[in-house]
């Protein structure tokens, strides 16, 4: 029964897709998988709207800029969980020439990704992560790669389908473009993406955790903390989070950030993480300081390049909490921006227009050139 | 005092960022003991991922213990969950201290022998700065549960 309704579905939005493609411009499709990863584009997809048709992908409304910046938007979601169960939808649309993404899924052996909406269109992947490979470089034809580093990740898995291309990260560049500090005597404590078991040891670690780092930053400083849980975790509302936002609801100086994009670079004096790639970003947008509270060795590869925007650089990873205060307390933002901004210019490729490039990539590949 | 830290298990193996949770919990619970000029010795359970257990060897070096067995004589032990609360408090007669930072406040079943018993044997502390009041005064805070405790020894077990 489930089954004849989602199939009703498929035609219905397959036929819709349809009826937007040109015949005479070459068709684009930006599909999102997740919200979270909508602003992925910068000002990409206006910049593409000039010369092609271009139609937004979407698994559910949210009636954002995502939604309005194509020439059309269509509603046509990857997946359906009904009753415990998950189907998966896909449909072969003839006339789409080129697919990009800024997430992958890679259900069923990669199959959503791989022939999701068309079998034929050319797929282009948009790493969500500045500094590190992310996705499989086997689920798409073109990965637009943001940095020296993230080359150098994605290059250590051999043979892939994908080529690498040296694009930058639009993502980036709009924050860059949009960043207006005002101060507001604020931190945002950013942690890292959680999937946490509803067990009570389980949540009384990592709730704990959170907890334990709030009370701390609240009490070796005088700023505000915003607490910025990642997307996936506020968004979904997990129960470790939830947790965290009754135990500091009424405490007026902690704040939780449930707003998607990056405003809060804007009024963040600095941005402290266990180890979020948020910090890559919001550092190279803002040229302030970020923090990384983790005394585990870490054998991951963004841990490699921690110091180059850490608080007076060379400190890497703070372990204690007295080192936390030294670092929140004096640090040189002048000193830090430079730094900052020598390793964000000599690492990321085409900072201030990487948009520009890949359009001119798209418009090689759209002619087979590339 | 001499504590014995005895962590629940922290098995991460493979997970960085779950890893780091975890040890970062373990760290900031020892850096606090510590400060307050305790003695710590550092007991993981057993299964705990090697990573924590070297990264905390690595930030604390030689200023805490890291006994191989549940040494004899640790007077408090300390733990976000682990049952060696039992062992201790029940020779020692000193209330464990679970470490519940991710609650508000925890209601163990009434006329329940076993919660009652985790109630007598054990001080709750839901912040940081609970804990540090609690440290600072152990002994006093204690005695109402010590004098539970002794009434339980003098009860018989059927």
């Amino acid at each position: 029964m489930i089954q004849k309704q989602i199939n009703e579905f498929i035609s219905i939005a397959k036929k819709e897709i349809e009826s937007h493609l040109s015949t005479t411009k070459k068709n684009i499709l930006v599909v999102s998988y997740y919200p979270t990863y909508r602003k992925q584009y910068g000002n990409l997809i206006s910049l593409l709207k000039k010369d092609y048709n271009v139609i937004t992908i979407v698994e559910r409304i949210l009636n954002d800029d995502f939604e309005k910046s194509a020439h059309h938007n269509v509603l046509f979601p990857w997946r359906i969980i009904e009753n415990g169960k998950t189907y998966y939808l896909n449909a072969d649309i003839k006339g789409v020439d080129l697919i990009l993404s800024a997430d992958q899924v890679g259900y069923e052996d990669g199959k959503i990704d791989l022939t999701f909406l068309s079998t034929k269109a050319k797929r282009i992947y948009f790493p969500h992560s500045l500094m590190e490979k992310m996705g499989d470089a086997n689920l798409a034809d073109y990965i637009l790669v943001p940095s020296t580093q993230a080359l150098e990740s994605f290059k250590e898995q051999k043979n892939t389908r994908a080529k690498l291309l040296k694009s930058g990260y639009p993502k980036l560049d709009e924050s860059i473009s949009n960043y207006a500090y005002k101060s507001a005597n604020t931190i945002t404590y950013a942690p890292s993406l959680r999937f946490v078991k509803n067990n009570n040891m389980s949540l009384n670690l990592f709730t704990g955790f959170e907890n334990l780092m709030i009370e701390s930053l609240l009490d070796c400083t005088n700023y505000n903390i915003s607490f910025r849980a990642h997307p996936m975790n506020y968004l979904n509302k997990h129960p470790f989070y939830e947790l965290v936002k009754v135990r500091w609801r009424d405490n007026k100086r902690v704040i939780f950030d449930e707003k998607l994009g990056s405003d809060f670079y804007d009024y963040s004096d600095i941005l402290v993480t266990d180890i979020s790639t948020t910090a890559y970003t919001y550092s190279f947008t803002t040229l302030r300081p970020s923090v990384f509270f983790a005394p585990l060795k870490l054998d991951i590869f963004l841990a490699k390049f921690i110091s180059h925007i850490s608080v007076r650089g060379g400190g890497g990873q703070i372990c204690s909490l007295k080192d936390l205060k030294n670092a929140l307390s004096g640090f040189n933002l002048q000193e830090d921006s430079k730094r900052i901004k020598d390793f964000r210019d000599s690492s990321v490729y085409n900072v201030g227009k990487s948009t520009e490039v890949i359009l001119e990539q798209i418009n090689e590949i759209l002619k087979g050139k590339l | 005092m001499k504590i014995l830290y005895a962590p629940c298990k922290r098995d991460y193996e493979h997970n960085d960022l779950y890893g780091n949770v975890a040890c970062s919990f373990d760290c900031i619970v020892i850096e606090t003991l510590l400060d307050l000029g305790h003695e710590v010795l550092y007991y993981p359970q057993k299964g705990t991922f090697k990573k924590v257990v070297d990264s905390i060897r690595d930030v604390f070096g030689n200023s805490i213990k890291y006994p191989k067995n549940p040494p004899k004589d640790a007077e408090i032990v300390v733990s976000d969950g682990s049952a060696l609360i039992f062992k201790y408090a029940l020779i020692t007669e000193n209330p464990g201290i679970l470490c519940l930072f991710s609650f508000n406040g925890i209601d163990l079943p009434q006329d329940n022998a076993y919660y009652s018993l985790v109630d007598c044997i054990t001080h709750k502390v839901f912040s940081l700065k609970e804990f540090k009041e609690l440290m600072l005064n152990y002994n006093n805070a204690s005695a109402p549960k010590r004098a539970k405790l002794q009434e339980f020894f003098e009860s018989e077990i059927l």
